[in-house]
């Protein structure tokens, strides 16, 4: 008798193992499975290379359409002189809710606000030392996993003009006399005042 | 024993089941991955980061640019020392900003080409006239056996000076004789400036814009007022060439006409020989239009470098050419 329950005690264990095993095993392919397929358009993967590209080549295109009628180089001069920040930004001397009034800003606008994209502009460029500084031109917050970087170097030179509010040339301020000017003339005694990157970083959401 | 087996059996039927469920699982992900790469070598359009090259080139080029432009309107004393010096600068800082995205550039200065620059550029404009002459003269050559021409440049400053109708209009010519003429008029057309172009090779073209000002007309880059002219670079039907010394054959003269009918500044950069009566040697003060040493073109070697692509050429840069 002892030796017939303890089978029968044995059988169930058994039986209660198999159906534990099974149960792990189908939960784990049917959560793997879940995993697979869990790839939306806005999932950092490999298989969202596709809208990245797409993403990095229209902030490419932005940046070289306003470049080619030199608005990305009047970007980085439209700059308050008085308010030590550029023209009609908040107090943080950068734009987060609307881009600058400029050719730049609006044409980040019309590209990637209007499509529901995310983006913040960065300008990074040399002090005299040689160190790399960085500012924002434009900040919306932290991108996401799956942000995108497109990048433009601009050459500013010594009597480039600042720009007024109304995209007209200063007559009397340049980037070399302005006493606020962020950019600092990094080849001192040279023509150049420095060479700025503008980065554009873009993510969807 | 007997009465075990049956039980015994389905508890492998589950388990094989299970594990060819999880077989299969595998399977799927790896041929739904496969797929997923395949896309996303797919994706890429080109040799990694041969595009890159191509753009920081483009970069380079609008930089020698400015460098170009700064030394034949600043520094046109020693325009040549004042580009290498630009490039130096640019190539350092440049170089450092390209090293944090792992690419090696390197843009070295290789020679330049002089020319001259003819410019006037009194504040607040004035009539493109010959004042050399003891009476202001209206039609007078600006430079003679010119080879090339760049960056031609007139700014409008006051469009309601655009008197005179198409017969007595103000005219920038490209003068190879007196057949073989290109030439652009501008004149005003009730509240709008119009610029019209005829090419050597009888071809007729406009375009018109609003009479603001200032107007900008750039001419050898086929602009106005920053929008592309078609008469200035295909007329409308046909999408014929239209552009600057269109249907003339270097060497060419320069020539300004009825220069009394217009207000404004403008600037060219020629090969060839300026007129040493009408223009005075540097910038004066004062009405009279001036020319200096310019840089006409200049040569860069770029050198781009990556883990993938290596890029070594000459970069010619003569901004504002007509193609």
């Amino acid at each position: 008798m002892s030796e017939r329950r303890s089978g029968v005690d044995e059988r169930g264990q058994g039986h209660t193992l198999e159906a534990v095993a099974a149960a792990f095993l189908l939960v784990a392919s049917v959560s793997f499975a879940l995993q697979m397929t869990a790839v939306t358009p806005l999932s950092a993967s490999t298989s969202s290379q596709h809208l990245e590209n797409q993403l990095r080549y229209t902030g490419a295109g932005v940046m070289a359409s306003v470049e080619e009628r030199g608005g990305l180089s009047r970007a980085i001069r439209y700059w308050d002189e008085s308010e030590a920040r550029f023209h009609d930004a908040p107090d943080g001397g950068y734009y987060t809710a609307d881009p600058p009034d400029n050719a730049f800003g609006r044409a980040l606008n019309r590209t990637l606000d209007e499509r529901n994209i995310a983006y913040n502009v960065h300008l990074v460029y040399e002090r005299s030392s040689g160190d790399r500084a960085q500012k924002r031109l434009l900040y919306r917050g932290e991108p996401s996993d799956h942000a995108v970087r497109a990048s433009r170097t601009m050459t500013i030179m010594d009597r480039d003009p600042l720009i007024d509010a109304d995209g007209t040339e200063n007559g009397t301020q340049t980037v070399s006399n302005a006493s606020t000017y962020f950019l600092p003339d990094a080849d001192t005694g040279g023509p150049v005042h420095n060479v700025v990157r503008v980065e554009v970083v873009a993510w969807r959401i | 024993m007997a009465d075990l087996r049956p039980r015994d059996e389905r508890g492998q039927i589950l388990l094989i089941a299970a594990f060819t469920l999880a077989v299969i699982f595998v399977a799927l992900a790896l041929v739904i991955n496969s797929a997923i790469f395949t896309e996303n070598l797919a994706s890429q359009g080109e040799v990694a980061g041969s595009s890159e090259a191509l753009t920081y080139q483009h970069q380079v080029r609008q930089g020698v640019t400015e460098a170009m432009a700064y030394a034949n309107r600043y520094e046109y004393s020693n325009p040549e020392s004042s580009v290498q010096a630009s490039v130096v600068a640019m190539n350092e800082q440049g170089s450092h900003q390209q090293a944090t995205a792992g690419q090696i550039v390197d843009v070295e200065f290789g020679g330049s080409e002089s020319g001259w620059r003819i410019a006037d550029n009194t504040s607040g404009g004035s009539t493109f006239e010959n004042e050399s002459t003891p009476v202001a003269d209206q039609d007078w050559q600006l430079a003679e056996a010119v080879d090339r021409t760049r960056d031609v440049r007139i700014n409008v400053t006051d469009p309601s000076a655009l008197s005179g109708g198409p017969a007595t209009a103000f005219t920038l010519e490209a003068n190879e004789s007196l057949s073989s003429v290109w030439e652009v008029r501008l004149w005003l057309d009730g509240s709008e400036v119009v610029v019209d172009v005829r090419t050597g090779n009888g071809r007729n073209g406009e375009c018109r814009v609003p009479a603001t000002s200032p107007v900008e007309v750039d001419v050898t880059r086929g602009l106005v007022d920053g929008q592309r002219c078609h008469a200035l670079t295909r007329s409308g039907t046909g999408g014929n060439r239209m552009w600057w010394e269109t249907g003339v054959s270097a060497p060419y003269d320069v020539w300004v006409k009825n220069g009394d009918q217009v207000r404004g500044n403008y600037s060219m950069v020629i090969q060839g020989t300026p007129n040493s009566d009408g223009l005075s040697g540097g910038p004066a003060a004062g009405d009279d239009p001036y020319r200096t040493d310019a840089i006409y073109s200049t040569t860069v070697r770029y050198l781009y470098r990556t883990s993938q692509v290596t890029y070594e050429t000459e970069i010619e840069v003569t901004p504002g050419e007509a193609p």
